[in-house]
């Protein structure tokens, strides 16, 4: 009747980066056919009103490789479990549970990829797109001595974005970092990148 | 979009735009099941706008007890993707619900007679129908809640 | 929601809403007669009574505007249409609940651009809406959504944009190039409900440098 016979999938973990949370595990090798895994999770809602609720991992219920993107399932900044089993035909093994709950507060929040450029007189930058949740604190300055840092907030990645009008025979920076606000928090600071705008200047 | 709540002296955030966003997927289709439109759970006479601010931490509490009580754990679906969206909905009520527990544990969260009163009504409304039809109903509403405290 | 149904006389009975011109819309049915006559009545969300909407009864066009009686944006509200064929088939069809809030689109917005030799303005102005306010007098857009906001953005050669944003009315891109075209486009935006209006578009060519001739 299918109760517990194929070994459980063993060495779960979640590795999450920039708000994407992939969910891995080592592979259960058995010989002939192909092995498939299901997923599952549980918000702190469910484990504290309606325990026995596990839901079926939105991509993962069944997949056959060893990781599962659960990105589409951690909706909430609480804390979720997660849980594998192994299925083969009728068979599955026993359950297999993350041992810590996992909140996606927790994600590693890189320094986002960034193009500095110019066009005439425009400093330009584009932002790596990192998806809907993200925006960037984009500080730049004028490189001379004790120069005023100018700071402008940029929703969305992917897009050039003219950042500032420069003056002739200036060089200016730039650097940013990533914002998650439904998480509260942002990445380091990027490496400041600089451009350089030649000779004449505007006619008045 | 983080919003903030100004509830009297509680002052909290929330992804109110986000959980509408969530919630807008299965609206209709919850809607459509609510058979009785004659009646209503949430009342513009019972709103937290229309409750005087030192009361209104008070009265959401009770309202997101309710739902996260009664209503998201009793809601009938053997669909896969209504359930991930009610999962959704009650861990990020959850979350505000935690917010305001905050301010109870900071004492700014006082139940008034106003509140009480209110909450009392609205759980009137919600106990007049028959279990499911009244988990039905106040799911349907939530839009009317998030209104609610959008306008706080 | 079927309330009473001969087969293919009515459908699709649904609400049109733009800047909170709400319009109930339906189609005859494959078969329908043409001389099929449709009644419109409405009510509110929690209440029990059906209003008849003078104007739209035994009414051969295929639309009603509502506008005025889903005007309370704390409501919550039901249109329903009852088709009678000449052979006395009759079909009555209930929309969704309507929210005016949630369900309304918002309309472009109406720009002037005027350029200069080096930078382009652009003026937004405002948008009544059909809504009364406590005082009787029409709200605008931005009465009604406390956080909409405009966004500005002037497209520079196709390959980057110039970006503005807030709620004032008067925007100004600066230090652009003397005598070149640019693409200005502007949207309204409301991020508590989610909306985003269609851009509107202005191509706008900056005045020739006469500086030094």
């Amino acid at each position: 009747n299918g109760v517990a016979v194929l070994p459980a999938p063993q060495n779960l973990s979640v590795h999450s980066t920039n708000m994407k949370h992939l969910l891995t595990w080592s592979p259960v090798i058995l010989p002939g056919e192909m092995t498939f895994y299901s997923v599952e999770y549980q918000g702190e809602y469910e484990s504290l009103y309606t325990s026995h609720v596990w839901i079926p991992s939105s991509s993962c219920s069944p997949t056959n490789g060893s990781e599962c993107d659960i990105t589409d399932d951690i909706t909430a900044t609480v804390p979720y479990n997660l849980r594998v089993r192994t299925t083969r035909d009728s068979q599955t093994s026993a359950w297999s549970t993350l041992e810590h709950p996992f909140n996606r507060n927790s994600t590693v929040l890189m320094p986002p990829r960034m193009e500095v450029t110019k066009d005439g007189f425009h400093l330009v930058l584009e932002l790596e797109d990192l998806g809907p949740q993200f925006e960037f604190l984009v500080v730049y300055w004028r490189r001379e001595p004790g120069a005023k840092e100018h700071a402008k907030v940029v929703r969305r990645g992917g897009i050039p974005v003219h950042l500032e009008t420069m003056d002739a025979g200036a060089a200016y920076c730039v650097k940013a970092q990533a914002l998650v606000k439904t998480i509260g928090r942002h990445s380091a600071f990027s490496q400041a990148k600089c451009v350089e705008v030649q000779g004449e200047s505007l006619p008045l | 979009e983080l919003r903030t709540l100004r509830l009297g002296s509680c002052v909290i955030t929330a992804n109110l735009q986000a959980i509408r966003n969530v919630f807008s997927e299965i609206r209709d289709s919850v809607q459509a099941r609510d058979e009785n439109i004659d009646m209503r759970i949430l009342r513009n006479t019972g709103s937290l706008q229309d409750t005087k601010p030192s009361d209104r931490c008070c009265l959401l509490r009770h309202l997101l007890r309710l739902y996260l009580d009664r209503v998201f754990k009793n809601y009938q679906t053997s669909d896969h993707h209504t359930l991930r969206i009610i999962s959704n909905l009650a861990n990020s009520f959850l979350t505000i619900k935690k917010d305001l527990g905050i301010c109870h544990d900071h004492m700014t969260c006082h139940c008034g007679k106003e509140a009480t009163e209110k909450y009392r009504q609205i759980l009137h409304h919600f106990e007049e129908l028959e279990p499911q039809a009244a988990v039905v109903k106040a799911l349907g509403e939530l839009n009317i809640l998030l209104r609610w405290m959008e306008e706080m | 929601h079927v309330t009473e149904d001969t087969p293919g006389l009515l459908h699709h009975v649904k609400f049109q809403s733009q800047n909170f011109e709400s319009i109930l819309m339906w189609d005859s049915g494959p078969t329908s007669p043409p001389d099929t006559v449709y009644s419109v009545e409405y009510k509110t969300y929690g209440q029990r009574q059906w209003l008849a909407k003078a104007g739209c009864q035994q009414t051969t066009r295929k639309s009603c505007n509502l506008t005025m009686e889903t005007g309370n944006l704390t409501e919550l509200y039901y249109a329903r249409v009852t088709a009678l064929s000449p052979g006395g088939r009759s079909a009555t069809k209930m929309t969704d609940r309507f929210s005016p809030l949630y369900h309304t689109t918002i309309k472009p917005p109406d720009v002037t651009c005027v350029p200069k030799v080096r930078s382009i303005q652009m003026m937004v102005h405002p948008m009544p809406t059909p809504i009364l306010g406590e005082d009787g007098h029409q709200l605008t857009l931005e009465k009604i959504f406390q956080d909409l906001f405009y966004r500005l953005e002037l497209q520079v050669n196709r390959t980057y944009q110039m970006h503005l944003e807030g709620t004032q009315r008067e925007y100004e891109f600066v230090g652009l190039t003397p005598d070149t075209e640019f693409i200005g486009v502007t949207t309204i935006s409301v991020p508590t409900w989610s909306k985003e209006s269609a851009p509107y578009v202005c191509r706008v060519r900056t005045l020739p440098d006469r500086t030094w001739t």
